[in-house]
């Protein structure tokens, strides 16, 4: 959809982000819809540049795969915030910025005379946004946490899993993907408010916060009506739900509708002659299928392994049903509506090649989502900015990079 | 606590026509920062959360006003209900979107158009309007009309073939979590698109596939076949960069501590801990490859020493040693749990048959402007007057007369129980802060 010449639809925004691991995905989705995202690194470049796998297994700074992808369209600039006049570059920084993302431990940037109040002071528009694995307030503020302890924390690790194991998280890094959604979205609510007004504010967001609000469908509210523990074994409100083994892999099931149930069994009977299945005891609302899962589950799998995943999805969704192959990431990568839609796109990395990247999460057809921009190298943009756009001299940049500011 | 205050998108009209989870939690948010936010539904094809029997007392029947997933995804929503086969209901519905900023609707691929309510109808009515239409697949393409519900998106995104352990079945969320993915997404969207149109006045419409929307929080995934064709497949809790990371089990049944350790210093601590100070001077461990290749002994050691301990208190442990750690939460442990009260993460709302509930609060504490839910989900049509006479403007004849052709359904209203106030069942024999 993109056209040329079109902005982003947040073209002419500047956020800082000072850079984390954490909130690298929310800053992302904000660079990707046109934002200018300055990346705020210390002189070696941030830490999640060095996280494995690499590209060509190569450890370089440029090659961390979860750099690559969570860095799209962001410009970088290094800082010595140890050096009082780097503390004064990030100031004047900040100065032109719309949004200020603070990713460093609850009241570091505090303690360099940075808070976001002294922030807001200088400039009454800006959004800060503080963005921690436990917030600023809270008897855990100061707990030291990764995204798996956040998924623990948030309730989504308990309810992952198989029934009789130990719960098992959700790859990668998903308690930092949930968190930046509503990094990027709480601070686009807050920026429509400070236009509307001139009154920038402070978001505190927490991942453990964020986590938890992605568990409504067997979290507390649930909880309070039926006192029901949600655990690791099936437990959606339908039934027959989840992977069924296939004979070349796997399928994934979801009968939500009794009409749907009613195909199903038939279809189930007239497969492998057995019309058990059909008994008036299954039919009706989800709550009869619900309460006999495993019998359920047995009619289904005896079922499913005479087909392969690709038949199942085909003759399926022929019968209106959610059947579903499940795909490892080449099939994926290969799928054809995802294809059709031109899902995955080619980006140039400079020196390296061409990589396909998973694409946008939505499609605006009015204004361009796009991956045009490689990702950085540690401090690749220092000059362009200082010099550039805040006005330094290049005696001033060499001075500085001498001293070890920048 | 927040009741008088300013939100932050007071200024906001918001129409949905939605089913499920990732519609609906889009309106949820922008209603929870202030916007007015209308639900359309009709009793002819229910969502499936009003379908509710509470399974503490199936004899009661299908009792909407109970279901949880009702109060917490429809909070702070006027509802109204229309019978979109009938004109007038078409006609009631597009005059309400010419006074709307956003229009969402998440029926399937193609629905919306149909019933003369797609974006080319509406933009011609209302050029500044934004839309989004979520859906399975998107609008375009060879699996536009096929079903599929969240965790079938789950297996087509490539995350169930990443999630489970190496031995074990592809694992699907419990979450139904590429509904909140995608809601969360739309979201961002939506708000991009007001941006967008504060600076150049105009509208536009949004198409996200809930596959694509998921795909995107997985792209690691895809790169590493992309750059190094290898597919990462299912790998429990295993991290490239920290050895120990898992979950061991602690003191009562089915309860654990999730455990990271990042680098060797928090290895010499962990053995402190552990009181294998052995291992410190071990060369080989000092190394997180050194410790993989002996994750077996490493494990069975933490988890002697977990298993004596809840899982509280073996975060208390940890962390008090400078390890991460924290306690595996369960539903009931998210509303007790210490922190989360703190950050006052369970909002006490209005419901209407029980007089109050907890619902999850949204995560952003706001300095100048608080969300808050004013209401929990309501019955189907029980705004129905507020949102056609006061909001809309229609006199009492065509109000009436509309209600009596059936094109404004009538609400549930003579399904209700007694209100009962009383609380949730959850918390009756309980104290709680509000």
């Amino acid at each position: 959809m993109t056209v040329e010449g079109q902005r982003g639809p947040l073209a002419g925004r500047r956020v800082i982000e000072m850079a984390s691991v954490r909130s690298s995905y929310c800053g992302k989705l904000l660079a990707d819809l046109g934002a200018d995202v300055l990346l705020v690194e210390p002189p070696q470049g941030d830490a999640s540049r060095r996280i494995p796998p690499f590209w060509f297994d190569s450890p370089e700074p440029t090659r961390s795969l979860h750099f690559l992808y969570n860095n799209t369209n962001k410009r970088s600039i290094t800082l010595n915030l140890a050096h009082q006049e780097g503390r004064e570059l990030l100031l004047r920084l900040a100065t032109t910025a719309d949004l200020f993302i603070d990713s460093l431990s609850p009241g570091r940037l505090h303690s360099f005379g940075l808070g976001t109040e002294a922030l807001r002071a200088l400039r009454p528009k800006l959004v800060t946004l503080s963005f921690t694995h436990f917030g600023e307030n809270g008897p855990y503020r100061d707990y030291i946490a990764t995204d798996l302890i956040s998924q623990a924390m948030g309730g989504v690790l308990y309810v992952t899993g198989e029934p009789g194991r130990a719960p098992v998280r959700l790859s990668g890094l998903q308690a930092y993907k949930m968190a930046g959604i509503f990094g990027a979205a709480d601070s686009l609510i807050a920026l429509l408010y400070a236009d509307r007004t001139g009154e920038g504010q402070h978001i505190d967001l927490s991942v453990q916060d964020a986590v938890h609000a992605f568990t409504s469908l067997v979290g507390v509210s649930k909880h309070l009506d039926d006192g029901v523990v949600p655990g690791r074994s099936k437990q959606m409100p339908n039934h027959p739900s989840g992977t069924y083994p296939t004979s070349d892999g796997w399928v994934s099931i979801m009968i939500a509708r009794p009409k749907h149930w009613d195909v199903l069994a038939a279809w189930i009977a007239e497969v492998t002659g057995d019309e058990a299945v059909l008994d008036p005891m299954f039919q009706g609302p989800p709550i009869n299928r619900v309460m006999n899962r495993d019998v359920i589950d047995a009619y289904v799998t005896a079922f499913t392994v005479r087909f392969t995943k690709a038949e199942l999805f085909r003759e399926g969704q022929q019968r209106h049903l959610a059947f579903t192959p499940v795909n490892p990431a080449a099939e994926v990568m290969r799928d054809e509506q995802l294809k059709a839609r031109n899902y995955f796109i080619d980006v140039e990395q400079r020196g390296i090649g061409q990589l396909q990247m998973a694409g946008a999460p939505y499609q605006l057809h009015g204004a361009p989502w796009r991956l045009t921009s490689r990702v950085p190298r540690p401090g690749e943009h220092t000059e362009q900015i200082l010099v550039g756009e805040l006005g330094f001299s290049q005696l001033d940049l060499q001075d500085l990079a001498g001293r070890g500011v920048v | 606590m927040n009741g008088n205050r300013t939100r932050a998108l007071e200024n906001l009209k918001v129409l949905e026509f939605t089913i499920g989870g990732a519609g609906p939690w889009i309106g949820r948010i922008l209603a929870y920062h202030g916007a007015t936010t209308i639900r359309i539904e009709s009793r002819h094809s229910p969502d499936v959360i009003r379908t509710y029997v509470p399974p503490h007392d199936r004899k009661q029947g299908v009792q909407p006003d109970l279901s949880p997933w009702l109060a917490e995804w429809h909070g702070g929503k006027l509802h109204a209900a229309l019978d979109l086969r009938k004109p007038k209901a078409v006609e009631l519905a597009k005059r309400l979107a010419a006074q709307a900023d956003i229009v969402i609707e998440n029926f399937k691929a193609g629905t919306i158009d149909r019933l003369g309510l797609g974006y080319n109808c509406l933009r011609k009515l209302n050029p500044r309007l934004i839309m989004i239409s979520l859906s399975g697949f998107g609008q375009t393409g060879p699996y536009k009309e096929f079903i599929a519900w969240g965790p079938n998106i789950e297996s087509l995104a490539g995350m169930s073939s990443v999630t489970g352990y190496p031995d074990g079945p592809p694992v699907e969320s419990a979450l139904a979590y590429a509904d909140w993915i995608a809601g969360g997404h739309g979201l961002v969207a939506v708000l991009a698109a007001v941006h967008n149109r504060e600076r150049t006045g105009e509208g536009q419409y949004i198409d996200l596939s809930l596959l694509e929307s998921l795909a995107a929080t997985h792209g690691e995934v895809f790169l590493e076949y992309a750059a190094n064709g290898r597919d990462p497949g299912r790998n429990g809790n295993d991290s490239p960069i920290m050895v120990p990371h898992d979950v061991y089990p602690c003191a009562g049944e089915d309860r654990w501590v999730a455990i990271a350790v990042r680098d060797t210093e928090e290895w010499y601590r962990l053995c402190e801990l552990l009181d294998r100070k052995d291992w410190i001077l071990d060369q080989r461990l000092s190394t997180r490859e050194g410790r993989r290749a002996q994750i077996g002994i490493i494990d069975s050691v933490i988890a002697d020493w977990s298993r004596l301990r809840t899982p509280d208190h073996a975060m208390h442990d940890l962390q008090t040693a400078g390890i991460p750690a924290g306690a595996v939460r369960k539903s009931p442990d998210l509303l007790t749990d210490p922190h989360l009260q703190a950050r006052q993460q369970h909002e006490r709302a209005p419901h209407l048959r029980l007089g109050w509930t907890l619902v999850n609060a949204f995560p952003g504490i706001f300095s100048a402007t608080p969300g808050r839910t004013d209401r929990t989900g309501a019955n189907l049509g029980e705004d129905n007057r507020r949102v056609f006479c006061e909001l809309l403007g229609m006199d009492e004849a065509e109000y009436g007369a509309a209600c009596a052709e059936g094109a404004i359904e009538s609400s549930d209203l003579t399904n209700r129980r007694p209100e009962e106030r009383v609380g949730p069942r959850g918390l009756r024999s309980q104290e709680v802060k509000g």
